[in-house]
């Protein structure tokens, strides 16, 4: 687990892309929907259409951030498990897409966490003399699962979200308060690299007619109860580590923007945190999980609720597969 | 009573409340009781509001909520009484 003081940074602005075709879990075809619904609190969740992909909904969700600050924009970085294509990156196309200069683009994969991973990184690059980055993280999840089982394909939908870390502003044009960054906090552990991953399609297993017979290209969880006690445990451990070295606690954090993998993953989290459920930012009922976009999606739609003021303090909590965890202290400001 | 039969009693209605479904599971605290997800976590919640305990992902292994013995056992190691 590693903590990293900031000093400057900020996320100057956020936004979200939510396909619009929305579909039910009762719609899913599963035998028991309302068991479903209880075991994942996912009551819909949107899917992107057949001729979309993961660039697609990045591009919508960073456009409207493009047109106020692409000027300044020296590096793009996209997180996303799920990119167009297993190679080259999804970022570049992003740049392409969205009539960026020719700066460096890349791709971060770091499932769930992908959001505060990026946001990690672009708060390093503006340190080091980046203007400004364009985070984006997106999954176009949801058309790879026809083959997972039900209390996973009952899970997932498709998103972006994206943001524009800086270290001061230009011109501030939006009413909406900005973050400044005081600290993440990011991990892993590879131990259980297994308990929660798509098993096909890279070097250890490539795709073969094998493969796909055998339906290991869909994601896979190990162990259902045992995945989400995991889960829990991700979460309290980045959430500790990133707020007992600035000397606070849960009950200090105004509001907590979390993955949304599940709620009861999330109620529960809340409980041994302590933190009413409600001072988390919840969308998992309407949205469901996004992958690496989900937290960036909660914090987005968490402004657009008038749900952050400036002198709140915010704390964005990711724990996914890899195991992978991340943690980012903010401080909404004028 | 044993210790384990007290717990086994204790449990009773916990697992009893966890199981969804109308079919009745056995009371045999050997038999399997093959428990859905949704009810391993409805029995943790259970557990832990009894017994004032958090479970881990270790003690949430598969093995531990086979048979009602094997919650017992799982809850004695934690060191709960009945």
């Amino acid at each position: 687990m590693r903590l990293t003081r900031f000093d400057g940074p900020m996320l100057l602005e956020t936004s979200h892309f939510l396909p619009p075709t929305v579909v039910r879990t009762d719609a899913l075809g599963f035998e028991s929907p309302e068991e479903l619904v209880r075991l994942t609190g996912v009551e819909s969740r949107h899917v992107a259409a057949d001729d979309l992909a993961t660039s697609d909904l990045v591009m919508a969700a960073a456009r409207p951030l493009v047109e106020r600050h692409g000027e300044r924009i020296d590096r793009v970085l996209v997180a996303t498990v799920t990119p167009d294509h297993p190679s080259p990156a999804t970022a570049p196309l992003v740049q392409h897409g969205l009539g960026l200069d020719l700066v460096p683009s890349m791709d971060l994969s770091a499932a769930c966490a992908g959001y505060v991973f990026a946001l990690d990184l672009a708060a390093r690059a503006v340190m080091t003399g980046d203007r400004a980055v364009l985070i984006g993280a997106g999954e176009c999840r949801f058309r790879t699962l026809d083959r997972a089982a039900a209390g996973v394909r009952t899970l997932f939908g498709d998103g972006a979200a994206a943001g524009v870390v800086g270290i001061d502003s230009h011109p501030h044009e939006s009413a909406r308060p900005r973050l400044r960054l005081v600290a993440t906090c990011l991990g892993a552990n590879g131990k259980h690299h297994a308990a929660v991953r798509v098993p096909a399609g890279g070097s250890r297993s490539p795709t073969s007619v094998e493969t796909i017979a055998r339906g290991e290209h869909a994601l896979r969880m190990e162990d259902g109860p045992t995945v989400f006690y995991q889960a829990v445990e991700g979460f309290l451990h980045i959430a500790h580590g990133a707020l007992r070295p600035l000397g606070l606690t849960p009950s200090d954090v105004d509001l907590i923007v979390p993955h949304q993998p599940n709620l009861r993953i999330l109620e529960r989290v809340a409980r041994l945190l302590r933190v009413p459920l409600d001072r988390f930012a919840l969308d998992v009922a309407e949205v469901g999980n996004v992958g690496g976009a989900s937290a960036g999606i909660a914090l987005d739609r968490a402004f657009v609720r008038g749900r952050i003021e400036p002198g709140m303090r915010v704390l964005l909590l990711t724990a996914g597969a890899g195991f992978t965890a991340g943690a980012a202290v903010l401080e909404a400001v004028r | 009573m044993t210790t384990e039969a007290a717990v086994l009693d204790a449990i009773a209605p916990l697992v009893a409340a966890a199981i969804e479904d109308a079919s009745p599971r056995s009371s045999d605290p050997d038999a399997e009781l093959c428990l859905r997800s949704i009810e391993v976590i409805t029995l943790v919640d259970l557990l832990e509001a009894q017994y004032d305990i958090v479970l881990t992902s270790d003690d949430v292994r598969p093995e531990h909520f086979t048979t009602r013995r094997s919650i017992a056992r799982l809850l004695l190691s934690l060191g709960v009484a009945a």
